[in-house]
């Protein structure tokens, strides 16, 4: 019967508790408080949801901005007055204030930069008028040339855009926008009717598609032109040299966009005589610049968010902590009595751990499901399709179960090195 | 023998002062003994059990277990000893109160590592054994003193260990519940388990066949009858 004490007994065989059995008890023990289980993980549930659906609208929003700003032109050089060129920011033109840019830079740039520039764009633009049989609106008209349809991606989904010759003739047809021909027109087919822009009148010839957008960001409500037509007929240009608000210039090469940029800077700088480049009455944008500079600021938001989020999560783990300890002082008895009958110092700890584990857990797994919903939810109400990260999901379950472990540790171990006669003595 | 206390000694410390709750005791068990140890309160009765019992340790002497001595062995040794060798039965039953009569069984045997199926077929058993077949599934505030007091005992007797420790088991029962559980130790010892009792009751250890009083930390009488 006696096999010996100790060191000498059988102590290497399976001995103690498995995983699944440390689990079972620990589901045991919260169902047995169900409310209080429920609040304490309710910040790890917060904040886990918080990073997913921070994350998923963040990345949502970037690659919106991203696919907007790429749709807007590939390789694209914008030159547009000093300090107020900001850049492609929205829509298909968006220089507000006077036209500054004389339009001979434009055939200057095509002229010395024929192999590296394969498209250029100027525009010039104003609000008039636009009327159609009884209904009329105002919106942006735009003088440009005909590469625009190509150098900003505006190519019409019905009819065609102007041609070199519409512009060499000062031909008046226009171009209309797809909230335009929505609006104006109604039903109708806008191909081949008079429309009047500042009561001159236009023919369309081509309609562009729906560039998916409402508001100022949208090229939906603009119309196109031919430059030399808007000049003359609406910009009603008197004596001088005629203006542009911009020149849309397309690199022939994406990798040496920097360089163009750079060439055409100190080419421009020429032409005018200047070599102080803070007496430049001009600026060239580079798209990759405007992209860069929407992903940094978004990424910023997102660590910034993330860190708001992480501290939650924290703070979630010392409600772990706190209703830990309070559940290890109120199951001092019961820690006696196992320890009684057998439990070693790691059954209890490993019991009390797999406890704020699971909270933390479930936390976790309920913070994901509920970040995807939250995500949804806030992506409908901005208008940004989400985009589910399963790294970014992964880390913040990760961290949740790392705060559990971390925060679930020390309780566990004070409840591990009970003194089971004082633990039996607990009232 | 199955133990034995050299010398032990038992100083506790509280607050400025040190209390000694024993001073220097001796005591050979032999297997197959029943005895009771009886004293006043604060004689140190109960010290002498959690000693017995490896969950406390002497501040002085040595006791021998199995004639091994147990003053070098680790926490983690000592619970094994607790798991394999060792029952206990307290006066209040100490049953886990969410956890059913025979998963309260079932406990010793999971730190023992007995696979679940085996555990429960051996847990049902020892509940027939102490006649709570029928109770099986109950909680413990479904069922009465003297049932639960039953459900402890089964629980001790889980791994079948040759050393029962009860403190006063009849303590919280009536006298002829009481009597019952006296009946069942007695049972229990002419199997050949070794069963120590602590008790201040004269009616309990009259059921025993060797006294051992207790008084201000030291033995001060060691009766044997029959």
């Amino acid at each position: 019967m006696v096999a010996g004490l100790g060191k000498e007994a059988n102590l290497r065989g399976k001995v103690g508790l498995s995983l699944v059995e440390v689990v079972r008890i620990a589901l045991r023990a919260m169902a047995a408080n169900p409310l209080r289980s429920a609040l304490t993980a309710l910040g790890v549930v917060i904040g886990v949801a918080a990073v997913v659906a921070l994350t998923m609208v963040g990345q949502g929003t970037t690659q919106r901005i991203t696919s907007l700003l790429e749709g807007l032109g590939t390789n694209l050089l914008t030159v547009g007055p000093a300090q107020g060129g900001r850049g492609p920011g929205g829509g298909l033109v968006r220089f507000g204030g006077p036209a500054t840019l004389p339009l001979s830079d434009a055939y200057a740039i095509q002229e010395a930069f024929p192999g590296e520039v394969v498209g250029i764009a100027p525009v010039a633009q104003g609000n008039f008028q636009l009327k159609y049989g009884a209904s009329n609106l105002r919106a942006t008209v735009v003088g440009t040339w005909p590469d625009f349809a190509r150098v900003r991606n505006a190519e019409p989904e019905r009819g065609s855009f102007f041609t070199q010759e519409d512009v060499d003739l000062r031909r008046r047809v226009a171009v209309i926008g797809y909230g335009i021909a929505q609006d104006l027109f109604g039903g109708e087919d806008p191909l081949g009717q008079r429309l009047r822009i500042g009561g001159i009148p236009f023919t369309v010839v081509g309609v562009l598609p729906d560039k998916g957008d409402q508001g100022f960001a949208s090229g939906n409500y603009q119309v196109f032109v031919p430059l030399s037509t808007y000049l003359q007929r609406l910009a009603r240009l008197e004596a001088g040299e005629p203006k542009v608000n911009a020149i849309y210039v397309q690199g022939a090469d994406r990798n040496r966009l920097k360089e163009l940029q750079e060439r055409l800077t100190q080419f421009l700088a020429e032409r005018r005589g200047l070599v102080d480049p803070s007496t430049y009455d001009f600026s060239i944008t580079n798209q990759q610049d405007a992209l860069q500079s929407v992903n940094q600021t978004t990424l910023v938001l997102t660590l910034f968010l993330g860190g708001v989020a992480a501290i939650s999560l924290l703070v979630g783990g010392i409600g772990i902590m706190n209703i830990m300890l309070v559940s290890v002082t109120e199951r001092t008895r019961e820690i006696g009595v196992r320890k009684a009958l057998g439990a070693r110092p790691k059954d209890i700890l490993a019991q009390f751990l797999a406890e704020s584990v699971v909270l933390s857990v479930g936390g976790g797994v309920l913070g994901v499901g509920l970040g995807l919903l939250m995500a949804r939810f806030v992506g409908q109400a901005i208008g940004v399709s989400p985009v589910f990260s399963p790294l970014s999901a992964g880390i913040a379950f990760l961290f949740a179960v790392f705060v559990g472990v971390f925060f679930g540790l020390y309780p566990a171990w004070r409840a591990a090195r009970l003194d089971p006669v004082e633990a039996l003595r607990y009232e | 023998m199955l133990l034995e206390l050299r010398g032990v000694k038992k100083v506790y410390q509280n607050g400025g002062g040190a209390f000694p709750a024993l001073k220097g005791v001796d005591l050979r068990v032999e297997e197959g003994e029943m005895l009771a140890i009886m004293g006043p309160s604060g004689s140190g009765k109960s010290t002498l059990l959690h000693l017995l019992g490896l969950l406390d340790r002497p501040t002085e002497g040595e006791y021998l277990l199995m004639g091994k001595p147990t003053s070098s062995l680790s926490e983690e040794e000592r619970a094994y000893l607790r798991n394999r060798f060792i029952g206990f039965v307290f006066q209040a039953f100490f049953l886990l109160p969410r956890l059913s009569a025979v998963e309260n069984v079932e406990v010793p045997l999971a730190y023992a590592g007995v696979p679940p199926q085996e555990r429960r077929r051996r847990a049902l058993a020892l509940l027939e054994r102490v006649g709570l077949l029928d109770k099986a599934k109950s909680l413990p505030n479904q069922l009465s003193g003297g049932q639960r007091q039953r459900v402890a005992i089964a629980r001790a007797l889980a791994l079948n260990p040759p050393l029962l420790l009860a403190d006063e088991p009849t303590g919280a029962l009536d006298t002829r519940t009481g009597e019952e559980i006296m009946a069942l130790f007695q049972e229990l010892n002419r199997e050949g388990t070794t069963v120590i009792i602590v008790t201040h009751e004269p009616m309990v250890a009259e059921k025993t066949r060797r006294i051992v009083r207790v008084r201000d930390g030291e033995i001060v009488a060691d009766e044997r009858r029959g």
